[in-house]
Parts: C-alpha cells; sequence; structure tokens
C-alpha cells in the first residue's frame, strides 16, 4: 500500500466521519440528540483531527482542534445545546466540510476567520463558566460517558499495513467472544474509578491541579491488529514521565486459552502533573476505540484503591487478584548481563470487584458502579433516542465491509454480464435440440439471476451518500433566500449501482435549489397564504417495480402554468396560439435556456438548470416527472435503473431485425382493430388508445430493417411514453421475449449511433440493438410534423 | 525449556503459546522460557508471559523465564509484571 493509498483512505474517513457528524448535528438541531450522538460528533471531529495532524494538513487540525474543543465542552456538559450553539456547530460543520475538500486540493483553503473565531470565543465561555447564551431543555440527564476517547480512523492499522506486518493474520483474526467480557469489566472499573475520584476533584480543587494524572489504559484487540501495539503507547506514556502503578490481568487466560490477538491486560500509570493533558491524549490519537482511556487528576492510590474495593451488595466477588501493585520499579544495572531485581513481592491477593457493564445509552444509571451524573446539563436524551441510538450501534456492529478495488468489481460484473449472455444462448442451443424443458436449465437460470442480483448487490450504494449533502445546500439556501424551510429526508438507506449514485449529486443539487428558490414561498407569502412560514422539502428515495424512485417535493406554489406558457412563447418555443396540456406546460421547464426567475441569483435563474437536469437523469437511463399542484407545491420524480449494466426489455422483432426496447419506457402492448386507427396521409397513421391519439412509428422506417409488416393491421403495436416527446406507438412484427439483457456501449465499441443506446448479445448469439426510445420518438413525432413539447 | 524467538510478534506467540500449553499437558514439573535471543517485544508476548505464568501455578508446576534479554525486561517491566513474569530475577542478557 502505498502513502496516495493510505490518503485516499483518510479520506474515505474523513467522508464517513462527515456523514456521521452531520447526522449527529441534525440531530442536535431537531432536539432529539442523546449523549451519545454528541459523543459521535466528537469522535468524528477527533479522528479527522488526528488524520491532518499525521498527514500535516495543518489548516485542517487547527481547525478541526478549535471545533472539537467546544464539542468537548458540549459533550461534558458545559455548554448546553441551544439554537446558536447548533448554529455554530453546523457553520463549523460546513466549514469543516470545505477544509478536508481543500485538504483533498478540490478547493482552496476556506477563510474560517469568523467561524474560528466564534468557537474560540463559545470554548472561552464554557471556561469561564458562563456556557452557551441559551439552554437546551434537558429530558433526562444520564451518566457520562465511560469511554472517553473512541476514534474511528484507524492510522495504525495503515501504517502497519504498509510494513507488511501481521497484516493477513491481524485482518483474519476474529473478535473474541471474551474480549466482550473483558471490556465490560474493564470499563466499568473505570466508571467506578471516575466516580471515586469525581468527589475528590470537586473538593479540593487547588490541590487537585497539582496532583498527578491517573491514567488507566485498556487496550482492546483492535489495538493489536494490523501490526499495532499498545506496548509502544505505553512506552510513549513512560517517556512522559509516567510509569505503570497497577496492572489489571486477572483476565489473561490459560495458555490453553490464549489468544494473541486478544488483549487482556489493563493499566494504571502516575504521569507526572506538569505534563499536559492534551500530550497524554495525543498519545492515543490514533487507536480510537481500541483502547480504553481515562485521565483523571488526582491521587492515584486513592482513587484505584476505592475502584477496586468490592461491594458486596451490588457487585459479584471473584477470587483471583485482579491487581498486581507496583511496589517499587524492577532495576536493571546495565545493558550488561546483570540480575533483574525486584523490589517487593508480589502483593497478597485482594477480593476482587466484578461487575456487569452497565447499559451504554440508559437513560438513569444502571449500576452504582458508573460514573455519577454529571450536574452540568448534558444533551437531551429520551428512552427513544437511546433506543435509536442502540439500534445504530446494532447497525455499526452488525455490518463488517471490506474495500475492494473498483476495477476488481467492474471485472466481475462483466463477467457476470457474459454469464448471463452464456447462459442464455446454452438454454437456446438446448431447447433447439429439444433439452429446452430440463430441470438444470430452470436451476442453472435462477442460479445465474441470484449470482447477478448478489453481484449487482456489490456495487450498490445507500443513496444516502447523496442525500447527505442536502442539508447543508438547504442551510446555505435559508441563508440565502431568508426561507425557512424544514428538510425532511426518507429512504437513505436505498441502494442503487455506485456509477449512478456518484451521478446524480449534480441533478438532485439542481432540483434542491430549485424547490427552495422557485417552489417555496417567501415567509411573509406563506403567511399571507395561510401556510406555515416555515417551508418543506421532502427528499425521498424508495425501489418500486425495479427502479429507483427519487422524489423532491415541495410544499410551496406550485409551478405557474401561466407564467411558463408566456415565457415559452416569449422564447419561440411555442406558438403564441399552442394549446398544451398542464403536463406539457410543466415539462416546458426543461427547454433549454429557460426560467421564469425574474432575478438571476447564484442560486438559480439562469435557465441552465433544469434541461441538464434532465440530460443527466436521461444518461442515466432514467426519467423524471412532474407533478404540480398550484399553491399545494410540486414533487418532481426521478425513475432511475438500479444498475447501469444490465437491463429489463422487451425483445421484439422487425423484419430482419431482432431490437430490445428498454421496459422502463413500455406502457402496454397490444394488436389494433382497424376501426381504431387513422391514417393521416403521407403514410402516417394514428391510434386512438381509449380516447387518446397517438401516433405510430414504423420502426423499420428508422432502424432499416427489411420485410417488416406494412400496416398496422399486421403488426404488434407498443406504446411508449418518452421524457419529451409524449407517447407514442412502436410498430413491430412480434414480440419474441421479454427479459434482463446486458447493456453493451456502441460508442465504446463501435461509435454513436442515432436512436440506439446500445447493443446487447442474445441467447442465439446474435447482437441485437437497444432502442433510444426518447430520441427515436422524439425524432419521429418531430418528422411527422407533430408538436416537440419541450425540446 | 522453550526457546523464545528473537521478535516475537503474533504469529510467533501463538505459536509459543501452544508450545507451552503442550508442555503443561504433558505433566513435567516446570515451565521455563528461554528469553535469551529476545529483541523485539509487544504486549502479546508479555500477555502470553503472563498467560504461562498463571497457567503454571494453576498446574501447580515452577514458572521462569531464563537469561532475558534487557528489551524483555523492560517490556514486563513497562507492564507492571515483574513480579509476575520475572519472579526469579534471570540475567538480562545484551
Amino acid at each position: 500500500m502505498t502513502n496516495d493509498d493510505i490518503l485516499n483512505i483518510f479520506f474515505l474517513e474523513c467522508e464517513e466521519a462527515l456523514a456521521a457528524a452531520e447526522t449527529g448535528l441534525m440531530d442536535c438541531r431537531e432536539g432529539s440528540a442523546s449523549a451519545e450522538t454528541v459523543n459521535s460528533i466528537f469522535r468524528s471531529v477527533h479522528s479527522i483531527k488526528g488524520g491532518a495532524g499525521a498527514f500535516g494538513f495543518t489548516a485542517l487540525q487547527a481547525f478541526t482542534h478549535k471545533f472539537e474543543t467546544v464539542l468537548s465542552f458540549v459533550r461534558e456538559g458545559q455548554l448546553p445545546l441551544g439554537e446558536a450553539l447548533n448554529g455554530l456547530m453546523l457553520r463549523a460543520f460546513d466549514l469543516l466540510t470545505d477544509h478536508v475538500s481543500a485538504a483533498r486540493g478540490e478547493a482552496d483553503t476556506p477563510d474560517d476567520t469568523a467561524v474560528s473565531a466564534d468557537l474560540e470565543a463559545m470554548a472561552a465561555r464554557a471556561e469561564a463558566g458562563e456556557g452557551a447564551e441559551e439552554e437546551a431543555p434537558v429530558a433526562e440527564e444520564i451518566p457520562a460517558p465511560v469511554e472517553d476517547i473512541l476514534l474511528d480512523f484507524d492510522l495504525d492499522s495503515l501504517l502497519g499495513d504498509i510494513g507488511g506486518e501481521e497484516s493477513s493474520a491481524a485482518e483474519a483474526a476474529p473478535e473474541m467472544g471474551p474480549e466482550l467480557d473483558i471490556d465490560a469489566l474493564f470499563d466499568a472499573e473505570m466508571a467506578a474509578a471516575e466516580a471515586s475520584l469525581a468527589p475528590e476533584s470537586d473538593a479540593a480543587p487547588a490541590d487537585n491541579d497539582s496532583a498527578d494524572w491517573t491514567v488507566l489504559v485498556r487496550p482492546r484487540a483492535g489495538a493489536m491488529a494490523n501490526g499495532g501495539d499498545p506496548l509502544l503507547l505505553l512506552r510513549e506514556l513512560e517517556a512522559l514521565g509516567g510509569k505503570c502503578t497497577a496492572v489489571h490481568h486477572n483476565h489473561v487466560p490459560e495458555l490453553a486459552d490464549f489468544d494473541a490477538a486478544n488483549a487482556y491486560l489493563g493499566f494504571v500509570f502516575q504521569v507526572p502533573a506538569s505534563v499536559d493533558e492534551d500530550a497524554i491524549r495525543d498519545i492515543f490519537d490514533f487507536v480510537g476505540d481500541d483502547c480504553g482511556l481515562e485521565v483523571i487528576r488526582g491521587d492515584a492510590g486513592d482513587g484505584f484503591a476505592k475502584m477496586m474495593a468490592p461491594e458486596p451488595e451490588k457487585l459479584v466477588r471473584e477470587e483471583r487478584p485482579i491487581v498486581a501493585p507496583v511496589a517499587a520499579p524492577v532495576t536493571i544495572a546495565a545493558p550488561a548481563a546483570a540480575p533483574v531485581k525486584v523490589a517487593a513481592p508480589v502483593a497478597a491477593p485482594t477480593p476482587v470487584a466484578v461487575v456487569a457493564k452497565a447499559a451504554p445509552a440508559a437513560p438513569t444509571p444502571a449500576t452504582p458502579v458508573a460514573a455519577a451524573p454529571s450536574p452540568a446539563a448534558k444533551p437531551a436524551v429520551t428512552p427513544e433516542n437511546a433506543a435509536a441510538d442502540a439500534a445504530r450501534k446494532a447497525t455499526v456492529a452488525s455490518g463488517q465491509t471490506i474495500r475492494v478495488d473498483l476495477a476488481k468489481l467492474d471485472r466481475l460484473i462483466d463477467t457476470v454480464g457474459e454469464l448471463v449472455i452464456a447462459q442464455a444462448m446454452m438454454a437456446q442451443s438446448l431447447s433447439e435440440h429439444g433439452l429446452g424443458q430440463i430441470d438444470e436449465i430452470g436451476m442453472l437460470d435462477q442460479l445465474t439471476r441470484e449470482l447477478q442480483d448478489s453481484a449487482m448487490s456489490i456495487r450498490a450504494q445507500p443513496i444516502g451518500s447523496v442525500f447527505s449533502r442536502v442539508p447543508r445546500i438547504v442551510r446555505e439556501l435559508e441563508t440565502e433566500t431568508g426561507k425557512r424551510v424544514r428538510l425532511e429526508v426518507s429512504g437513505e438507506q436505498t441502494e442503487l449501482d455506485k456509477t449512478v449514485v456518484e451521478r446524480l449529486g449534480e441533478p438532485l443539487t439542481h432540483l434542491i435549489r430549485n424547490a427552495i428558490d422557485h417552489g417555496l414561498e417567501s415567509t411573509e407569502t406563506r403567511i399571507a397564504n395561510g401556510k406555515s412560514p416555515e417551508g418543506v422539502v421532502k427528499l425521498s428515495a424508495e425501489h418500486r417495480s425495479g427502479k429507483i424512485l427519487i422524489s423532491i417535493a415541495d410544499d410551496g406554489a406550485g409551478i405557474n402554468r401561466e407564467r411558463v406558457f408566456s415565457k415559452a412563447v416569449e422564447k419561440g418555443l411555442i406558438a403564441p396560439d399552442a394549446q398544451l396540456t398542464d403536463e406539457e406546460i410543466d415539462n416546458l421547464i426543461f427547454a433549454p435556456g429557460f426560467s421564469t426567475a425574474a432575478v438571476v441569483s447564484n442560486i438559480s435563474g439562469r435557465g441552465v438548470g433544469m434541461d441538464v437536469v434532465r440530460q443527466n437523469v436521461k444518461d442515466l437511463g432514467g426519467r423524471i416527472t412532474i407533478q404540480s399542484n398550484p399553491g399545494r407545491g410540486s414533487v418532481f420524480t426521478l425513475a432511475l435503473p438500479l444498475t447501469l449494466a444490465i437491463s429489463d426489455g422487451m425483445i421484439v422483432q422487425v423484419g430482419d431485425q431482432t431490437l430490445v426496447v428498454p421496459l422502463t419506457h413500455v406502457v402496454e402492448s397490444l394488436r389494433p382493430s382497424t376501426s381504431d386507427l387513422r391514417s393521416m396521409g403521407n403514410g402516417r397513421n394514428m391510434l386512438d388508445v381509449r380516447g387518446t391519439f397517438l401516433p405510430i412509428i414504423e420502426l423499420a422506417k428508422p432502424i432499416g430493417a427489411q420485410g417488416a409488416a406494412l400496416r398496422p393491421e399486421e403488426a404488434v403495436l407498443i406504446v411508449v411514453e418518452t421524457e419529451d416527446a409524449g407517447s407514442a406507438i412502436l410498430m413491430v412484427d412480434a414480440i419474441l421475449d421479454q427479459r434482463q439483457f446486458v447493456i453493451k456501449s456502441l460508442e465504446t465499441n463501435y461509435r454513436p449511433v442515432p436512436c440506439v443506446a446500445g447493443a446487447t448479445i442474445l441467447g442465439d448469439g446474435k447482437v441485437a440493438l437497444i432502442l433510444d426510445v426518447d430520441t427515436l420518438v422524439g425524432s419521429a413525432v418531430s418528422y411527422n410534423g407533430g408538436v416537440r413539447l419541450a425540446a | 525449556m522453550i526457546s523464545l524467538s528473537a521478535d516475537l510478534d503474533r504469529t510467533n506467540v501463538a505459536s509459543l503459546a501452544h508450545e507451552g500449553a503442550e508442555v503443561l499437558a504433558s505433566g513435567v514439573g516446570a515451565l521455563t522460557f528461554d528469553g535469551s535471543a529476545v529483541t523485539r517485544v509487544r504486549l502479546c508476548a508479555v500477555q502470553m508471559l503472563a498467560s504461562a505464568a498463571r497457567s503454571a501455578a494453576t498446574a501447580g508446576v515452577a514458572f521462569s523465564v531464563e537469561q532475558p534479554t534487557a528489551e524483555l525486561v523492560a517490556a514486563v517491566r513497562l507492564c507492571g509484571l515483574s513480579d509476575l513474569i520475572l519472579p526469579s530475577a534471570g540475567s538480562a542478557v545484551q
């Protein structure tokens, strides 16, 4: 692994950390944050800071430090959440995002002067004990979090990977069941220590400042992975003047049960008072939650003794000693051979307190060993919030992921595509030999489809990665427009192909900006119209009928059709006397250069957005539709394919050509009766489909097929719908099949062909062209003299 | 006597733990490690030696690390486990 690889992984980790932080910040804003929410934000920012420092991104590191300082005060209850603080944290988050982009070389380093000053001022207020300007309501107080530092960015793992030390073994090492028990025990012990030390701190603050640090260190299995070695951390503590005063070793198993990948020991170090706390914590920056850490100002001996004192009423006793006090250092005379002097005998075994781990997010202290509730206000937490936290944790815990080179994935997809083709060819070949009905064919077909689904699902990503950028856009637009907007997001976990996800960002951004800038009325207008002053934008995604539907809905004024119509006439897009349906008028907004905005702003109004949106969606093989109700708002719906590689289609015969019509366009197929047909002259025909006349397109002509049916009465008609040319009818000789097909790019393998979206290989090995229905119908309708609605 | 390898990485430690367990299972009267070759120590090695000491005590056999190097002694001391792992004060060699 090269440094660039590691850097890329760092940036991926940054993305994940930013996403987690933003989710948490939005919870804070909505008043649904729990203590774990704040912890999660802190961890995210802290992990970015750690990586930034390692890679030399000083501006990023400096800013995250300021942000983190404020978050630490929030976490400790010294800064209660409120509107001002939430606003500051969101602004800081946006700048943090910009800093990360700058570190990636994608943008200039942002000017964080103002936000930095605000963060420092907020931190100063907290230090002065003034708190934030206003306080958030506190539903229930909870114990302070036991685990103080939990990092996500595993730089040690990466650095270990460079050296190739034990990486494979580490990756293969399972998380051991007993590790959980050990963690639970040690966490509880740490909590007890914290509880026992806290009163002392309160009682004698002046003396406490000069007291040594007590540092409790509990490495976990993850700290031993990928070449990591907690011993290095202890050595750094030692370099600061720290000395191990006690060690937990009663969790060390017998040799027969020993697992070299697991961590069993816990340490208590005494570090001189003169050492800065940050210097101690910095040592553990990169091990994250792989190493429990408590840094406590105070007398180690007393505090630790209290921690170890048995509490028979609540605790289970264990006979083995849990602590081996180190009475005096072992001396080594010189590098030359010398006896090791042990100054004191092993301490006598003492009864040991073993406690069950308190529920991490319980709304009330679960056991007396948990840390006492902080007297300061904590973020509001409710049982529901705690349950949600627990659910999130469970999701994270159960999700085990690996990173795979995208090229390998693409190769897999390609191979599966070839398999689909080969399977179809074999099935057809067997069928020609009278073996088409054998069971194995069905089994193979089923397995191939399952394999294909599995392969596709590997490339699938939650759409949440795109949705996550929307809250910031909304916040910015709120500021720019002065409108109040409530964003409601659902379906973030809906998965679709990675390529689709990556290319969805731009059209989605346009649509959100459009919804807020054009869709929502001003606050004053809304109030005057009897609406809530706060506009609502709903962003949702869902699977439906083999497609992904993404909708962007607003509760604004809806499309002003009169204005759109007059603007279209003004721009020469339509004739003044054109008779258009509401749907057709709505679709005019997708015309290039079309905009009804009276004022061109940096938000929208230049008319360069919606046609690009439509083109982007079309490029993804999808479609966009509008539903607008005057006074009630608009809904833009994007229908996208699950994947760009394989799609469903109707295989049709037109003369000597076999063609594929993508199913996304197909409405229905029918055989016409003569009475429903109308001739328009020049060989053009229309069909009356339940009261609507649709143009019939003889596919043989644009495709150049020979021997096709010449009369609609002799053909099969397929009703299709398109984005910008309305509905039409494709005239074919026969429908051969309906199946999934692997899309092969003509542009890549040949050259672009008008009205053809690509090609595929059929079961008989023949190449079939996939129709570009939008272009085909658009050009045919235009040729026929019809009105092109919005192009 | 079980010889501790120079680099006590996780693979070696796992192997040594297995070897130690077999020695104990064989019913010998002492579990002895030779620490004279050790140059690199990780936490897993210290844990293994602590595990060996505990297992030996459970089995009622003597446990010792002979001729621990300075690196091994320092690591054990750093972890506060000298009393458990190096109670017999074997010689430190360079």
